[in-house]
């Protein structure tokens, strides 16, 4: 059933990992990222855009259907992050993070729900992080933003429910990203020693939970979140 | 995109709907029956799923690649989704827009 997926910000980090893993397990991928990728394989095809504008999203969308001819699964990875006292946080900064990660989120979900619709068959993964639940100094705009992404899914996963689509949310801890660099390593050192787990997660800690999510046999599973490391 | 042939387009479409989701009907489907409100046939999630199939109609056969549910459409006094007959004058208008 499963053919295509959809995974946004997938020029580097996560994402890029993402493309390749499912890349090489045989499926289609659509990749999106504001800049152009080196990324070339027979199954997978680049569209450039920003997740934070409804047209581009709809261009995305509807260019990857076509080449397709469907998009079984949505990994909304695109994010921002940015560690800042909340009484120095520019105006800017609170509308970068909430249109990437707040509306990005949404219009690739509501619009691939369009298309997943019709084949009574979706699965959808959203990025939130574990600095939701640990409310840490400094991070209140970016855990803001990712609070709402859970709440979108919870919510989504209600509407969608009758479509058998599933939505659902991953929290991940640290991993050594490009995303972690702006955060300095005795801020890092701290959420780590949070965890129960007290270690970086791993790429493969991450597929892992999103494989769970997206199988078949995960069709009752959804609205729900799964943080790593153990909080 | 012409008004008439349209019409007729969507009653079919809704028909076709109706069939597949398994909606209770208990009149004919023509230009006035209600898709909106406690007469219609449609719960308000089947409208929601009718509309965004009547936007992939669009697209497959006239190209049309148009979002409804605007804010624009939301804020009308009288709603452009309350039968075929006023979705059909309004797609029509967004078609001339």
């Amino acid at each position: 059933m499963i053919k295509t997926f959809l995974i946004s910000g997938n020029r580097k980090g996560i994402g890029r990992f993402l493309t390749e893993y499912f890349l090489e397990k045989g499926y289609n991928v659509i990749g999106c990222s504001r800049s152009e990728t080196d990324l070339k394989a027979p199954n997978y095809f680049h569209i450039t855009g920003n997740v934070s504008k409804e047209s581009d999203v709809l261009k995305i969308v509807d260019l990857g259907h076509k080449k397709f001819g469907s998009i079984d699964v949505l990994i909304n990875n695109a994010g921002k992050a940015s560690l800042n006292h909340s009484l120095l946080t520019p105006f800017k900064t609170i509308k970068d993070l909430f249109e990437t990660n707040f509306n990005g989120t949404f219009f690739l979900s509501k619009e691939c729900a369009k298309k997943m619709m019709k084949k009574k068959f979706g699965r959808i993964v959203n990025f939130s992080t574990i600095a939701v639940p640990l409310n840490l100094e400094g991070e209140l705009i970016y855990s803001s933003s990712k609070s709402a992404v859970e709440k979108m899914a919870q919510i989504f996963s209600k509407e969608l429910s009758r479509y058998n689509i599933t939505v659902n949310t991953i929290g991940p801890t640290p991993i050594e990203t490009d995303l972690i660099k702006v955060v300095p390593k005795d801020k890092v050192d701290e959420i780590i020693n949070k965890q129960t787990i007290k270690r970086f997660g791993t790429l493969e800690d991450i597929v892992n939970v999103i494989n769970f999510f997206i199988d078949e046999k995960s069709s009752f599973i959804t609205g729900q979140k799964i943080y790593l490391g153990g909080l | 995109m012409q008004l008439e042939k349209l019409q007729k387009e969507l009653i079919i479409f809704l028909n076709n709907f109706i069939k597949e989701n398994d909606i209770d009907l208990h009149n004919d489907i023509d230009l006035n029956s209600r898709l909106l409100g406690s007469s219609s046939a449609l719960d308000s999630m089947d409208l929601v799923t009718f509309i965004v199939e009547v936007e992939q109609f669009l697209d497959d056969n006239y190209g049309f690649q148009i979002q409804l549910a605007t804010e624009k459409a939301m804020s009308r006094r009288s709603s452009p989704f309350v039968s075929i007959k006023s979705l059909s004058n309004y797609i029509i208008e967004l078609y001339n827009d």
